[in-house]
């Protein structure tokens, strides 16, 4: 698809249009719990009011915002390690993330602003180590880094199963960090991260016309002037930030990141200028569906929104891929 | 083209020839390891997963893998039985002086063969199956006990003073717990509670779990209805709109003051203070002790 800023208006206004309803479904409709009607007319019904505000809308906008910045995370990454396989969880940070989570509960410190902090100091640590393994000659070496990436993540899950012996109560937070759970972050949490995601998507979205000059070749992307190694490293900066603001509050929710770069490629082909924006849409929007399952289909019990997204992502892009082959 | 020819054998093949004669005496070695299975006088009893245990008659070295198995074995005279306990039986102060065999869901089973128990206590939720499995294949009984509620507590002690030689001390253990249960102030109205297991994210018990049963013995009644699990994770809004009268924290620590200052600020039981930090030992262990636990629901309970 050649690209055009009206076809992206175009396109971004159909988006938004589904994601309106969408985000109102979901805000909206809880089977088991209190009706559309009651909520509409309950605003000044504490209790009410607290569920929609400070319960749903939170974790309708957690679950826009994690997923957006999880698919924009995997679709930058797979372009500046050149593997398919790439998706934000495969540095490493996720898991240095869920350590830095665990470590105060070991600790003995149960409250949750501990286990934030902690998670997000874990997961710029193993980002930091794995960025100076894949220096190579002062440029990032896409093998190494992957490779850096993969022992990091190895070594820090190594050290939180060993963890799990010493966590007599903690097990069962240290295994919702490990599955995922959008309710975790509070309403002034995920309100204060949201503005910052976005800030960084629109960084990223800077590069977006560079991203389709590397995809054609690092040489060629130099020759022609693009700053190559110096965008290769700020965008691993911005992707590993991302995902680290995301599983912070939320945990490790995997697959988002992997299969919602692949699935918009299948439309808009390899320009970044559409693919990030709709990366962020899409993600949200799959995100926000899987967890309204994972928060309907058995209240007041919550299911691992984790296992949902991959759930529902895999046989979708598996019947995709069939289906564009033959 | 050079010839070799091997007069004398090198030094490679005598540690070959070593190594061989080194794995064939193990190999004969190997039969003498297993157990040897000595023939005691014993009866049989089902335990809670439907197996047919054989018991020795009073047994001496009992390995208790469990807090309330601890705890019931020493309420009933048997704590000079017990061989081995848990890292986390802390109860009676005896407990904590018997060998450890680690943890509940990772209990080390060299240690506990080490002891050579007699027989092995183990509870169907806490522990793994296949320590128990590889205990038994060891030559090892090991009997199982799941008490799910009040009652079944009640005949849990009973059972294990059967098959410890101390019926009628469990009898009177059963007959002081019933007696507690009973002396309880009638409340006017049946308060309706939510236990708070773990605040991120939100575990209560459901119906189905004992604690269930305990609430409903001290007068009051679980919100959260019986589901796929007995302790299952609760969405925040379900917690909001069952808005129970009284929320129950069994733990040593107190819970994260952000919690109720959120969303749950609104709840009964904050509005009206009625978030009781109790004692975690004597809740959410199903042994002796959860009759003091009704006891002191039931005097919080008091309007």
């Amino acid at each position: 698809m050649t690209f055009r800023v009206n076809t992206l208006l175009l396109h971004l206004s159909v988006w938004i249009l589904v994601l309106i309803p969408v985000f109102l479904f979901c805000l909206f409709v809880q089977p088991g719990s209190v009706s559309v009607q009651m909520l509409l007319n309950g605003f000044d019904d504490p209790i009410l009011s607290s569920i929609l505000w400070e319960v749903r809308l939170p974790r309708v906008i957690n679950g826009l915002m994690t997923g957006g910045a999880l698919a924009v995370s995997g679709l930058v990454l797979q372009l500046i390690v050149r593997n398919p396989l790439a998706e934000p969880y495969i540095l490493g940070i996720s898991s240095g993330a869920s350590f830095g989570a665990i470590l105060p509960l070991i600790l003995g410190a149960s409250l949750f602003s501990f286990q934030i902090g902690g998670a997000f100091t874990g997961a710029v640590l193993v980002m930091v180590v794995v960025y100076f393994t894949g220096l190579r000659y002062g440029r990032i070496d896409n093998g190494r880094l992957l490779l850096g990436g993969v022992m990091m993540g190895a070594f820090v899950s190594a050290l939180i199963f060993m963890s799990f012996t010493f966590l007599g109560d903690g097990l069962r937070t240290a295994i919702t960090w490990l599955m995922g759970n959008l309710s975790l972050g509070s309403s002034s949490v995920i309100f204060t991260l949201f503005p910052i995601i976005l800030l960084i998507i629109l960084l990223v979205y800077r590069y977006s016309y560079a991203y389709n000059l590397i995809l054609t070749g690092e040489e060629v992307a130099s020759q022609v002037g693009i700053p190559v190694d110096r965008i290769k490293k700020v965008s691993y900066l911005y992707v590993s930030a991302l995902t680290a603001l995301a599983v912070c509050v939320s945990g490790i929710i995997g697959f988002v990141g992997l299969v919602i770069p692949h699935i918009l490629r299948r439309f808009y082909g390899f320009d970044h200028r559409y693919l990030i924006p709709f990366s962020f849409l899409g993600g949200g929007m799959l995100l926000m569906i899987a967890d309204w399952i994972a928060r309907a289909a058995l209240f007041p019990v919550e299911l691992p929104v984790g296992a949902i997204t991959a759930f529902l992502g895999a046989p979708f892009f598996i019947a995709l891929m069939r289906k564009q082959s033959t | 083209m050079e010839l070799r020819i091997k007069f004398l054998p090198t030094e490679r093949d005598f540690s070959q020839r070593f190594f061989i004669a080194f794995l064939l005496f193990a190999l004969a070695l190997l039969p003498s390891c297993s157990p040897k299975k000595e023939v005691k006088p014993g009866i049989t009893v089902t335990d809670a997963i439907g197996h047919d245990v054989s018991v020795p008659i009073r047994p001496e070295k009992i390995i208790s893998l469990a807090p309330n198995i601890t705890e019931i074995l020493f309420a009933i005279g048997a704590g000079d039985q017990i061989a081995g306990v848990t890292d986390f039986c802390t109860f009676p102060d005896a407990a904590k002086s018997k060998p450890k065999t680690g943890g509940l869901t990772n209990p080390n089973l060299e240690a506990m063969l080490q002891l050579q128990p007699d027989l092995i206590l183990v509870t169907a939720d806490g522990n793994p199956k296949a320590i128990s499995d590889r205990a038994k294949s060891a030559g090892i009984p090991v009997f199982t006990i799941n008490p799910s509620s009040w009652d079944q507590i009640l005949a849990t002690i009973q059972l294990l003073g059967k098959l410890t030689g101390h019926e009628i001390q469990a009898d009177s253990v059963v007959n002081s717990m019933t007696e507690k249960a009973e002396n309880l102030t009638i409340l006017p109205v049946k308060p309706s509670i939510f236990v708070l297991l773990n605040e991120k994210p939100l575990i209560s018990a459901a119906k189905g779990s004992f604690l269930d049963d305990i609430l409903e013995k001290a007068g009051g009644f679980n919100v959260v209805p019986s589901g796929p699990e007995r302790y299952p994770v609760i969405n925040q809004e379900g917690l909001l709109k069952m808005n129970p009268d009284v929320i129950l924290w069994p733990s040593e620590v107190d819970p994260d003051p952000e919690l109720f200052k959120g969303p749950f600020k609104n709840l009964k039981a904050v509005k009206s203070g009625k978030v009781f930090k109790v004692n975690p030992d004597l809740y959410l262990r199903p042994g002796p002790r959860v009759a003091d636990a009704v006891a002191d629901l039931n005097s919080r309970l008091q309007p």
